[in-house]
This record gives structure tokens, C-alpha cells and sequence, in this order.
């Protein structure tokens, strides 16, 4: 089979005319966090506040990623880590309040979604630099699947703490983290009055207002090839939300020519091989990174879920059996 | 004559000139300029009020990037495809003005640029910019023809620019997602090493 990818891009075709009073500024801005590459593409007449916007934006997103990342030593998110095995562990409300909305995702989703996962995800290491270099034994794994539950999280919203119920359990926030943060930095462009732009972090972006102050934004879903630019379908977009995407060509490692990539099963402790790309799209970032997961684990199971009504549309693809539409405002153009 | 008429009369010569492929009716139309300078809130409020009475309708579009080394601070000013040398002749004071605002041109240590382009100004690159760490480390014109090393943080990035072309041919990075991304050659396209932090970016 011809190994294609399919990932999320916006479009950024200019129709020629504009019908503008005056100059728009267009400023775009990037930096490296989170383990990916985050960008902001804003619209505005004023360019100060633009660039103010911008800045406290990319700044916000770069604070999150000190409190809730688990490969920075000393964030917030280690420090559960070390210690919850051993007491409640104080923490901030902004941690306490995701760590609450991560465990009702895990309810609304039958423990698919699940940051206590980080033991499974330490081990395979496909997010750092030391990957493992070969299949780990299924006893390990399955030992490690018996320390991913989400009931063994304990929060005593009293006194802002957290506590694990079992020893050696860890959590793992990159499946929710990411999208907290680009929801945060919607806010602060927001609250600094900018209302056109759009704020990507790798393939997952939140879309708010026009394309240059003036047009609907269009995300496009490509089958990249080194070749031919073969769009497979346009997502018009007509209201401020969040396009999210899964796919098992973001980050994976190949061992003996197998692909394993990041999306992990938390009942099998594997990468789920359901599909090979799922596509959400919801009003809020968080929900769309969770979201977009569970798709990629059920294909068309996903319809079923209590979560279901968070969605505005889903797109998943398994290259070999098929494709998923859920479009109940016919946003997708073939 | 007032400049905004110098402009529109000195446009209709200019643009049956330039940059080929469309017909260039506009005075204002197509136009970059970038500044090389280390007061860039000073330099943008006057780009700002530069850029509203040239009273121009449309995107413009504003990048900046930070350098970490020695540069030459200086403004380059081109409208409608023709380098617009203001520092010779009366025309274009309000150029003279942000020089002589901004003390330029000089040499500065770390200095920013500030770059403007009117909507329209894009296709093919002019040069590529290399960012290490979200600074500008290098840049290199797309005519030239040549492989560079980039010490990056765990290792070393190669990339080659030929044909007005730029690919990364070599990266100490994991998972090579830099070197997948294979020849970029437009302006606003960029490559991008996220374990070594660097960026490619075509201008």
C-alpha cells in the first residue's frame, strides 16, 4: 500500500480582493514549546496592540508548559509525580481544575482518555530523545497498564490536593496540556482585544474571527505527497473553534520496520492502530485534543459517546477499511 | 510636487517594470521594507504612521525576528519591485526621517528586524533566513549555491540552498521531520527541527 499521510493544514490563498477600508496588519509569530511548534497568525489595524497580544499570548503558553509538562524537572506536573505516591501533594487551582476536567473526560470516555498513562508512555519514551530501541516485553507492559486507572487519582478540593492511590503510577498531561494551552492563549488574544487570528499548535489550531479581518477561515485536508499537492477535502469554518487533529505520522519510531507511534491504547498499553488520522472539530482546544484521540480509538464507535455532543464534526480515516463523516453542518468541501 | 502625486506618476514607470507576472496598477500596491535596528517599538510606531499615509488598502503583513550577533542596521525600501534609495535625494523624507530617528545606518549588536510587505509581495524567496533558538544565526541570498552546517543543540543540521531552493540534508534530530519536509522555495515557507530548535525560514 502507498503510505500516505494525511495531516491538517490552513490555507493561506488570498482571495484577491479585499474589501477594506484601511491597512490590516498581519503579524505571525512561532517558538518552540511544548514539544512542537507553536504560531500565531493575528489580524489587526493596530499593529502595537497586535504585537502586545501576540507576545502575552506565546508567554502564556510557554508558563503552562513550566507548570504542567513532565519533562521539565521541577514543573508542577513532576512534582505530583514524586510525591502523590507518598502524600496529597498542594497544588495550584489552575492544575487542580484540569486535573478535575481530566478525570471527567476519563469518565465520559470510559477510561479511553486517561493521564495516569505516563508510566506506559515513560517507558515506550516515544516523545524524548532515548525512544526504545525494541518491542517491550508484554509482561512489563501489561504491569504497567495495571498502574493506569484514573479512580487512583484522589483530590481533596478543600485543600487543593492530589493524591495517588497506587504506588508507581504517573500521570502524563501531553494529551490534554496542549490543548489547555492553546484555549489559554485564545484568552489572553481575547482579552487584549484581538479578535481575528489563528493560533496553531503543531497540526492542532483554534480559529477565531475572519482570515485577514475579512474572510472565512478554510483548513484544508491534505494528503501530502512530495509530488502532488492533492487536497482531499476543505473545512469552512464560520465560527471561533478549535480543528484538532491525531495522526499516527506526528511522532512515532519504526522497529523492524514497524511504525509505533504516540496515540497509546491506556487497556493495551500500545499504539492504537483503529485509524490512521482523526479529525475534530470543537469549541474549545481541551476538548478537541481529547477528543480527537477518542476518535482515533473508536472510528465509528465514536458516535456513541456521552461526550458526542461536544462535537461539531469528525473525520476519521483508516487507510485500509475506510473513512468516518460525522458533518451535521456540512462544514467539509470535497 | 507633493510625494504622494511623486509616487503614483513615479509607480506607473516603476510598476510596467516590474516583478513580471501582474499588472501593477496601484502606486501602493506592492511595497517591503525592512529595518534592521535595536529600537524596533520606536521603529514600528513610525513604520505605522509611515505606512498610514501612504494610505494603503490591504494586508500588511509584519514579521520580526531577533539576531544574535553583530549586524549592520540599515532600511531597505522597495516599492513596486524597484529599491527606492532615499538616502540620495530629497524624495521619500519620511524614510530620511526613521533613519535619522533611529540613527541608521550603523552597526548594532543583536539588533531586530522589522519587516513589512504589502500583501501581494510573495512568491518566490528572496533568501532564506536560519533561526536557532528563535534568533536569526544566518541568512542566505536564494541565488547562491551552497551547503552550511548548523551547530545545533544535540548535534549538527546541514542544509543545502540551491536553484533558489532550500532543503535540510542531514539533522542529529530523532525523528528527521525536518528533512521529510523536503525543498521549500516560496516566501513564508519554512523547516523546522524542533529537538535541535532550528528554523528555516524562506523569505
Amino acid at each position: 500500500m502507498k503510505a500516505v499521510k494525511l495531516y491538517l493544514l490552513v490555507l493561506f490563498i488570498f482571495t484577491s480582493h479585499h474589501n477594506l477600508s484601511a491597512q490590516v496588519y498581519e503579524m505571525e509569530a512561532s517558538k518552540t514549546l511544548m514539544g512542537t511548534e507553536f504560531k500565531i497568525i493575528g489580524y489587526d489595524e493596530d499593529i502595537e496592540l497586535l504585537k502586545r497580544a501576540i507576545y502575552f499570548s506565546l508567554k502564556e503558553v510557554e508558563r503552562i508548559e513550566q507548570v504542567m509538562s513532565i519533562y521539565i524537572p521541577d514543573s508542577e506536573a513532576s512534582i505530583i509525580n514524586m510525591n502523590a505516591t507518598y502524600e496529597p501533594v498542594t497544588v495550584s487551582i489552575e492544575m487542580f481544575n484540569l486535573l478535575k476536567r481530566s478525570i471527567k473526560y476519563s469518565e465520559m470516555t470510559g477510561g479511553l482518555f486517561d493521564i495516569t498513562i505516563g508510566a506506559v508512555t515513560e517507558h515506550w519514551g516515544i516523545n524524548t530523545r532515548n525512544p526504545v530501541s525494541h518491542v517491550p516485553d508484554q509482561n512489563i507492559i501489561d504491569s504497567l497498564v495495571s498502574l493506569t486507572d484514573f479512580k487512583n487519582i484522589l483530590l481533596d478540593e478543600d485543600n487543593s490536593t492530589v493524591r495517588f492511590l497506587q504506588h508507581g503510577m504517573k500521570i502524563d498531561l501531553g494529551g490534554i496540556a496542549k490543548g489547555y494551552a492553546i484555549d489559554r492563549a485564545v484568552n489572553v488574544m481575547h482579552e487584549n482585544g484581538i479578535e481575528n487570528f489563528l493560533i496553531s499548535g503543531g497540526g492542532d489550531v483554534y480559529l477565531s474571527g475572519l482570515k485577514a479581518g475579512s474572510e472565512s477561515w478554510t483548513v484544508g485536508m491534505k494528503y501530502p505527497d512530495s509530488e502532488i499537492d492533492s487536497l482531499m477535502a476543505l473545512l469552512v469554518i464560520n465560527q471561533n473553534c478549535a480543528v484538532i487533529s491525531s495522526g499516527d505520522y506526528e511522532r512515532y519510531i519504526v522497529i523492524n520496520g514497524i511504525k509505533y507511534h504516540h496515540i497509546f491504547n491506556p487497556n493495551t498499553g500500545f499504539p492504537d492502530v483503529t485509524s490512521n488520522s482523526a479529525t475534530v472539530v470543537t469549541s474549545t482546544a481541551e476538548a478537541g485534543v481529547v477528543l480527537s484521540k477518542i476518535l482515533f480509538m473508536l472510528g465509528e464507535k465514536f458516535a456513541s459517546g456521552s461526550y458526542f455532543d461536544l462535537v461539531k464534526f469528525a473525520y476519521s480515516l483508516n487507510l485500509g477499511s475506510g473513512e468516518y463523516v460525522y458533518d451535521p453542518d456540512g462544514k467539509m468541501r470535497r | 510636487m507633493n510625494r504622494r502625486k511623486f509616487l503614483s506618476s513615479s509607480a506607473l514607470v516603476i510598476g510596467s517594470l516590474s516583478l513580471g507576472n501582474r499588472v501593477i496598477a496601484d502606486s501602493n500596491e506592492n511595497f517591503k521594507l525592512e529595518i534592521l535596528t535595536d529600537k524596533p517599538d520606536i521603529a514600528i510606531k513610525l513604520v505605522d504612521e509611515f505606512i498610514q499615509e501612504l494610505s494603503y488598502s490591504g494586508i500588511v503583513k509584519f514579521r520580526e525576528y531577533e539576531f544574535s550577533n553583530e549586524a549592520f542596521g540599515d532600511i531597505v525600501y522597495i516599492n513596486n519591485g524597484k529599491l527606492i534609495d532615499f538616502k540620495s535625494g530629497e524624495t521619500h523624507k519620511e524614510l530620511q526621517e526613521i533613519s535619522n530617528e533611529l540613527k541608521l545606518p550603523r552597526k548594532i549588536i543583536n539588533p531586530v528586524k522589522l519587516s513589512f510587505s504589502s500583501g501581494s509581495f510573495t512568491g518566490r524567496a528572496q533568501k532564506f533566513i536560519v533561526l536557532k533558538n528563535g534568533l536569526v544565526i544566518d541568512e542566505i541570498l536564494s541565488s547562491e549555491s551552497t551547503i552550511r552546517k548548523i551547530e545545533a543543540e544535540s548535534g549538527l543540521n546541514i542544509i543545502e540552498v540551491k536553484n533558489n531552493t532550500v532543503k535540510m540534508i542531514s539533522s542529529s534530530c530523532t525523528h528527521k521531520n525536518c528533512i521529510k519536509s523536503g525543498v521549500i522555495q516560496n516566501a513564508g515557507d519554512e523547516i523546522i527541527c524542533i529537538p535541535n530548535k532550528i528554523r528555516i525560514v524562506a523569505a
